[in-house]
């Protein structure tokens, strides 16, 4: 699905912090979390794996049709806000 | 949970260890490669191997201080830090 | 000039070059079959296709062409043989627990992974592990040697496709590069025109992704992973140039070996593993002439490409900003990497290389060696994928 803007605003039902770790464990944490989630909450995954932002999170996202907003807030240092939607 | 550091010291002390590391390594090739009885070395290939290692070495240790002043004296890594712009623009979005 | 001078310093440049690709175009083979496994997304993997077929193009014009002749060519080709399949196997596991293949994780250590040094100690004590007890414990250069002929050792030229093929026919490696090298470039090609078609339908307007910007240069934004495997081929071009027209020997990326010369470095002021090989020779291996260690040199060029590749990442992290300490919030990944790092340097060195020594340099090479290393390295990888999805 899209990337949503208006997301990164949303304050997250849920965080997740990955910091150090690199793929595919970002993705596949942040997998296992939305599925015990509800849908319409958002998941807000902390990360700073610059990889895992770029290719990893948009096609597993794009894949599960998830609205989803990255926020860069330091130089290599990203907040991930998922949205599930169904 | 933003956590703002420049990391940026860190690596430079890496680039500057592996120009350590590179010196150090020639400093004991020749050591090494006595008594080897296969794939030994001959004179010249040490001693060019030699100075390949410590120019390079001595170049790793002037791009780390290059870096160096680049962040402390310009500050332009801490410029660097401040923009925190919404968007890295993942490859693979829909509009 | 000395001319292992010139090389040294040619192949540095070239390790430098190496280390921006990897970091800047994040080519990394776990990476890219895990993407393609969790989301059948193949952007990296187009990089890395880009990356074999230029370089096997290349190399095969560049040896038909009697540029660089074939017996200079063939004297750093790899025998493939059944270790191939059982180490890439190993390896792939363990890179897939690790999160990242040999090359990728120079990138990332270089640019402050703590998990990926603590792989890279792993695959320093793998080394030391598979050369001092499984190696002579096994009797392994004897199972090399007399083992399953149909994939075993073949000496020299016999495992050199365009002779076992064409016979010396000055054409032989051309064409078979056309074969290979082709494979992968129109593969590569296919995928991009795919993907881009993909998205453009999904957004509604055509969709393009400019291989190189501004931006790239700038080190403002990651380069495209097609740019990355245009520079991997390059790299692999200069390397072998560079040792030909200067030592006369035809030189292939590789970065197994290199990791065991670190080991022998670090360790030099305590012992000397390079001679240290003396006793288990006479102990263990009556037959056999000697250990992996004694046969490499102190140094080779690949030593120092490794050395130059962390240099180059480490710079271009710091210079587009990405360099950060990145320590794993679970203490257990130290474990895992730790783990994860025995096998892929136990695995390496059954296979007698990594994804670049073996598969890519394979390829390079004209050898089986890199279709044998394939399949099983990346059912490793899969396998690695479904536990960590198990246990995480």
């Amino acid at each position: 699905m899209a990337e949503d803007k208006n997301l990164g605003e949303v304050k997250p039902d849920e965080k997740l912090d990955v910091t150090g770790e690199t793929c595919p464990i970002p993705e596949t944490m942040a997998h296992k979390r939305l599925k015990k989630m509800s849908v319409g909450q958002v998941l807000e995954v902390y990360t700073d794996h610059a990889a895992a932002v770029e290719n990893s999170f948009p096609s597993m996202l794009n894949k599960l049709n998830y609205p989803y907003c990255v926020t860069k807030i330091a130089p290599g240092e990203f907040i991930i806000k998922i949205k599930k939607t169904s | 949970m933003a956590k703002k550091k420049n990391h940026n010291w860190c690596g430079i002390s890496f680039i500057a260890a592996y120009g350590l590391f590179t010196i150090y390594a020639s400093s004991i090739l020749s050591y090494l490669n006595n008594g080897k009885e296969i794939g030994k070395l001959s004179g010249t290939a040490i001693s060019g191997i030699k100075q390949s290692f410590i120019l390079f070495g001595f170049i790793f240790i002037g791009i780390a201080i290059v870096l160096f002043l680049r962040e402390y004296i310009f500050k332009s890594g801490i410029k660097e830090a401040g923009d925190t712009e919404s968007g890295v623009a993942p490859h693979y979005f829909k509009k | 000039m000395n001319p292992y001078f010139i090389e040294y310093s040619i192949i540095g440049i070239a390790g430098l070059i190496f280390g921006v690709a990897l970091e800047r175009g994040r080519m990394c083979f776990v990476l890219a079959t895990n993407n393609i496994f969790t989301a059948g997304d193949t952007k990296i993997l187009e990089g890395i296709l880009w990356a074999f077929g230029i370089s096997v193009l290349a190399f095969g014009i560049v040896e038909s062409l009697g540029i660089i002749p074939v017996h200079a060519a063939i004297q750093g080709v790899f025998p493939m043989g059944w270790y191939d399949l059982v180490g890439a196997l190993l390896f792939g596991f363990g890179i897939g627990i690790c999160g990242a293949c040999m090359s990728g994780l120079i990138f990332r250590a270089a640019s402050g992974f703590t998990q990926n040094w603590m792989q890279l100690f792993g695959i320093l004590a793998g080394t030391i592990f598979f050369a001092f007890i499984i190696f002579p414990m096994t009797n392994f250069l004897y199972w090399i040697l007399h083992t399953i002929p149909w994939l075993s050792i073949k000496p020299g030229i016999s495992d050199y496709i365009p002779h076992e093929w064409f016979g010396d026919a000055a054409w032989g490696p051309f064409v078979v590069a056309l074969i290979f090298g082709g494979f992968f470039l129109i593969l590569g090609l296919y995928l991009t025109k795919r993907r881009f078609k993909k998205i453009s339908n999904e957004r509604g307007e055509n969709y393009k992704e400019p291989i190189i910007t501004w931006n790239m240069l700038k080190f403002k934004e990651p380069y495209s992973p097609r740019l990355g495997g245009l520079l991997f081929a390059v790299v692999a071009i200069i390397v072998l140039f560079a040792s030909y027209y200067t030592v006369h020997k035809a030189a292939y990326l590789g970065v197994t070996t290199p990791y065991g010369s670190f080991d022998t470095y670090i360790l030099a002021p305590f012992i000397n593993l390079y001679n240290v090989v003396g006793p288990y020779k006479a102990s263990f291996l009556p037959k056999i002439s000697s250990n992996w260690f004694q046969i490499v040199p102190v140094a080779i060029p690949m030593t120092f490409l490794v050395i130059c590749t962390f240099a180059g990442a480490t710079i271009t992290a710091i210079l587009g900003g990405e360099f950060k300490w990145r320590v794993p919030r679970r203490k257990m990944m130290f474990v895992q990497n730790f783990a994860g790092g025995i096998l892929t340097g136990v695995g390496a060195r059954i296979a007698l290389g990594c994804n670049i020594g073996t598969l890519w340099s394979g390829f390079l090479m004209f050898s089986w060696a890199g279709v044998l290393f394939l399949p099983t390295l990346v059912l490793g990888m899969y396998l690695a994928l479904k536990f960590q999805e198990l246990v995480w």
